[in-house]
């Protein structure tokens, strides 16, 4: 097997919807799932992959014409490797939030109802990375993936 | 979004049907909590088994149904699956919700 493989591709159609963030992710998880993955990096895709997309729909597209975003995923040794690029505005400041978590030390009816994004983003991910040339931003980052772990699962399972 | 209402004694058990509570469901969600439980109901159990993801616009979805139960009336979790759970545990939100294993443990009638 060659050192980088592709495993995973795909454009959306112009001006995506949420339904079509669901849709990709559906997808991709079908492509991943024939690898042999461990189940850390398999969760860690479906958490981080679906919050990177669903704020490029939510808030780097809907002021954009024939917006689009795309998904390319990487194969190498002891992890997975994304792109995920979008013609949407920039990033605030040209920089990723600090994906500090939102407060949960509050009265019930001040808890937040989101805000959690970029802090699981940056939680589950290494080497992430952002860049704008104009007029499209991507982004890059790294899942770890520890194969041996899917298999003791496997054989625990088994047992 | 489909959920499926269960009464046992003072406790209703909404039974979430689709995998996911993702963005593209959030509100849906919500409002499907709104129109099952009725007011008088004191204890809801919202039972998660057959969902295998959350996003950051799920969660918020289910707090904010928590939050409409008010204080006086209790909200608890069942059966997080290991997607669901991971994302609880990350963002620390299981420390705010009542979390039970199984259906049964959440009925079960408390011992000492």
């Amino acid at each position: 097997m060659p050192a980088v493989t592709e495993l995973f591709q795909k454009t959306s159609s112009p001006d995506p919807s949420l339904e079509e963030v669901r849709e990709t992710m559906l997808q991709l998880g079908s492509t991943l799932s024939q690898h042999a993955l461990g189940d850390t990096a398999r969760t860690s895709t479906e958490i981080v992959v679906t919050e990177v997309l669903n704020n490029i729909v939510e808030h780097a597209l809907p002021t954009t014409n024939s917006g689009w975003f795309s998904v390319t995923c990487w194969r190498q040794a002891g992890c997975l490797r994304f792109e995920i690029a979008d013609n949407g505005i920039s990033m605030p400041h040209n920089q990723l939030p600090a994906g500090l978590p939102p407060n949960i030390d509050t009265e019930l009816q001040d808890l937040p109802e989101g805000g959690w994004g970029w802090s699981l983003v940056r939680s589950l991910t290494q080497d992430l990375n952002y860049q704008r040339v104009e007029p499209v931003n991507t982004v890059q980052f790294v899942i770890p993936d520890a194969p041996e772990t899917a298999l003791e699962d496997e054989m625990q399972n088994g047992a | 979004m489909n959920l499926t209402t269960d009464t046992h004694g003072d406790a209703v058990v909404l039974l979430v049907q689709d995998p996911r509570i993702d963005a593209s469901a959030a509100l849906q969600f919500k409002e499907s909590v709104r129109s099952a439980v009725d007011l008088s109901v004191k204890r809801v159990i919202l039972n998660l088994q057959n969902v295998d993801f959350i996003d950051s616009s799920g969660l918020g979805a289910i707090v904010a149904a928590m939050k409409l139960m008010g204080k006086d009336r209790s909200f608890e979790l069942v059966a997080l699956t290991p997607t669901v759970q991971k994302v609880f545990t990350l963002t620390r939100m299981n420390t705010i919700f009542e979390i039970h294993d199984t259906l049964e443990d959440a009925l079960a009638p408390e011992t000492l």
